[in-house]
């Protein structure tokens, strides 16, 4: 297949067909690249927010294959790591509050999240030799169920946890413990364990907030980072898999707006992604939501001309054979690739991707000559997205 | 005295009727009609079910309060003294699966001179004092309304009050003004005559307006109001599609369905400076809690040729100098 490439002064197609969400290799140094225009909001909205107090929420705007995906990802991957944020990602979370928590536990996994939190509270159980614990976690979770010390381990972690400042409510203090202590039994996470109420659950009912808080603080001190930041994709598309009731959808909005009241007094970012529908309409249901509450939301400008260009050459460039010969950045394009493609082409991330990658696709398969003709463009252009027909006036 | 409006009256069933009774100088019996109805023409409802002879009843009363039908001994006949009903006699081409524009407009003129419709439903788009107009007055002044579901000492009802005059407003808590305001009256206005239509907003709730029944395509004042509203500073500027329609249809008192083509048109003729934005369906009914809610909302948006449901329109500034 490389060799079909060959030709094209390219080791691989750097574009794929359903351009959606981060590419393998962005760039040459495989860091994702965004346009200025898109990154510097961004920038300006975490600089200002990290040095002064108040909502940390912000609400990325833009239709489909506008990008969204993608700039949530480059914040994932780029922006927020540089300012030791740790960021988490999440893809249509559900409706609710325990949704999230859920969502948020299963990424990190139960067994890997008791043995940090262990590790950092390092328990220390009275009238126990240290060598019967052993060194590892699972060693001391076997030693603590052999002995039946159970209830003395949750007391002795319940006890660190509210000297590290992670819980200050004795309930939460405990439920936490148990979270680790019982982790031997079962070393992975239900749904039940966090719908508050039901039994067994891991958050105790009516303080589901100050338990997601601590959960936060607690990542944040075992990650060893400044804050936590929740990424949470495709907002509106929660109410696809069922239809949801007036009132559950307004448990939605009230999940949003408890995680952002959490931003307020934890150090806790949230990036939510919408189309401007959903934008609309969450305004319009909770007015407050993005007003006053997601006191920042910016919509992500269609690509510009020279954006385009950028977009396609630093994709080209990445799939260049190591022994570059000195081509055009923009080759096997031609140089006024962008000159060539209609404007509501170019403007859109997905459909800029998705042209180019039939366009070297085909070529490579097919022998098409390089580079490639403006009409070589166009057919691909009106085989993807048509032109409409155009209808004559009528009365 | 309970009202008389009913949403089931099909307004091409009534055209037949009066069709079937003008054959008939000397008049037609209830019974006649209903043997005319169901065994000879064999009349459907929307959903395709036979007519009942209780349809039959509310199409033959309809007629009589809109004063096309009077009766005289027994037997209903033409009322073809009135004003407008010889027009009518005229106008009406039996048969068609639709209503003419010709047939449309002067039905439209039997209701809204209507009395009981007036008082209960018309008025409440008027400007305050002009309580004499015709089709054209309500076409020309006519003010947008709203309805929407109110909790109210702990029952649902609905409240109908005029956006320009918040004073003027109606309150609708009995089942027989429901049936017969917003899925009679509401109804033939909107669905069955097109001189009013309406579009569901999440935070206001149904927007009503009185439009025109005739008009141009594309419709050259939405063309205008496009063209300035395409900002020159920024490359492209992103409309939504619902805010345009709930301003410039009551504003130019155009349909739902005329200023989407309009825009459908722009679309199709400058597609390279118009990208249209769907939306996800279910975010689009979110606070719809039936089947019928849902279809209600999605009729507020434009829906592509592929059937998507397009919520947004980004357009490009040369769309103003091209256009």
């Amino acid at each position: 297949m490389t060799g079909e490439f060959t030709r094209l002064n390219l080791r691989y197609n750097p574009f794929e067909p359903a351009a959606s969400g981060m590419p393998i290799m962005p760039t040459v140094d495989r860091r994702p690249w965004v346009p200025e225009r898109w990154a510097s909001p961004l920038q300006r909205f975490l600089d200002e927010m990290q040095r002064t107090q108040g909502t940390k929420a912000f609400a990325i705007l833009g239709e489909y294959g506008s990008g969204k995906t993608y700039l949530l990802r480059w914040l994932e991957q780029e922006e927020l790591p540089k300012r030791r944020i740790r960021a988490f990602f999440f893809d249509n979370p559900g409706v609710q509050f325990y949704d999230l928590a859920n969502a948020l536990m299963r990424q990190l996994g139960r067994e890997e999240f008791a043995k940090a939190l262990w590790e950092f509270l390092s328990p220390r159980l009275p009238g126990f030799q240290s060598s019967l614990f052993g060194n590892t976690f699972q060693e001391w979770l076997r030693t603590v169920k052999k002995h039946r010390r159970q209830e003395d381990a949750i007391r002795e972690l319940s006890r660190k946890i509210q000297e590290k400042g992670i819980a200050n409510i004795r309930e939460i203090q405990y439920k936490l413990a148990r979270l680790i202590v019982e982790t031997y039994e079962r070393p992975y996470f239900e749904y039940k364990d966090f719908v508050a109420g039901r039994r067994g659950a891991l958050v105790p009912e009516k303080e589901e907030a100050p338990f997601f808080a601590s959960i936060l603080r607690a990542l944040r001190l075992i990650g060893g980072a400044e804050s936590v930041a929740f990424l949470i994709d495709e907002f509106e598309e929660v109410s696809l898999q069922k239809q949801l009731t007036k009132r559950q959808a307004h448990e939605y909005l009230a999940t949003m707006k408890r995680l952002i009241n959490l931003t307020e007094r934890e150090q806790f970012w949230i990036f939510v992604a919408m189309t401007p529908q959903a934008a609309e309409i969450t305004e319009q249901l909770e007015p407050a939501l993005l007003e006053e509450r997601f006191i920042t939301h910016g919509r992500i400008p269609p690509l510009n001309a020279e954006e385009a260009k950028e977009l396609v050459t630093n994709r080209l460039a990445a799939a260049r054979p190591e022994q570059n010969a000195h081509v055009d950045s923009l080759f096997p394009f031609p140089k006024n690739l962008v000159e060539l493609l209609r404007e509501d082409i170019y403007s859109s991330p997905r459909r800029l991707v998705k042209v180019c990658s039939v366009a070297v696709g085909r070529a490579a398969s097919e022998e098409i000559p390089a580079p490639f003709t403006a009409e070589y463009l166009e057919q691909i252009q009106e085989e993807l997205y048509p032109r409409p027909a155009q209808d004559a006036p009528s009365s | 005295m309970a009202l008389w409006m009913r949403g089931s009256v099909s307004f091409v069933a009534l055209r037949e009727l009066i069709a079937y009774i003008a054959q008939h100088p000397e008049g037609v019996r209830t019974k006649e009609m209903e043997t005319w109805a169901r065994e000879k023409v064999r009349l459907r409802t929307q959903s395709g079910k036979l007519v009942s002879k209780t349809t039959v009843y509310h199409y033959r009363n309809t007629l009589r309060h809109l004063g096309i039908l009077v009766v005289a001994n027994g037997r209903y006949q033409v009322a073809r003294e009135r004003p407008f009903v010889l027009q009518l006699l005229e106008a009406i081409r039996p048969g068609t699966p639709k209503l003419s524009l010709q047939e449309r407009e002067l039905f439209a003129r039997f209701v809204i001179q209507n009395p009981d419709c007036r008082e209960y439903f018309f008025d409440l788009f008027m400007p305050e004092g002009l309580t004499d107009y015709d089709l054209e007055v309500f076409l020309e002044k006519g003010q947008p309304v709203v309805w929407r579901r109110v909790e109210l000492e702990g029952k649902r009802v609905e409240e109908l009050y005029n956006v320009e005059q918040n004073k003027k407003q109606r309150l609708i808590r009995s089942e027989d003004e429901r049936q017969a305001l917003l899925y009679g009256v509401r109804y033939w206005a909107r669905n069955e005559l097109g001189f009013m239509d309406e579009i569901f907003l999440e935070a206001i709730g149904g927007l009503m307006f009185p439009v025109y029944l005739r008009g141009p395509v594309p419709d050259p004042s939405i063309l205008n109001a496009l063209r300035e509203a395409i900002s020159a500073q920024e490359e492209w500027t992103t409309f939504s599609l619902r805010k345009l329609a709930a301003t410039w249809g009551p504003r130019y008192r155009l349909s739902l369905d005329r200023l989407y083509d309009t825009l459908e048109w722009v679309y199709r003729k400058f597609s390279r400076y118009v990208v249209l934005i769907p939306t996800s369906e279910s975010f689009a009914t979110l606070t719809a809690t039936s089947h019928q809610v849902e279809k209600y909302h999605l009729r507020g948006y434009y829906q592509d040729e592929n059937g998507r449901y397009i919520s947004h329109m980004r357009v490009h500034r040369k769309l103003k100098e091209v256009m």
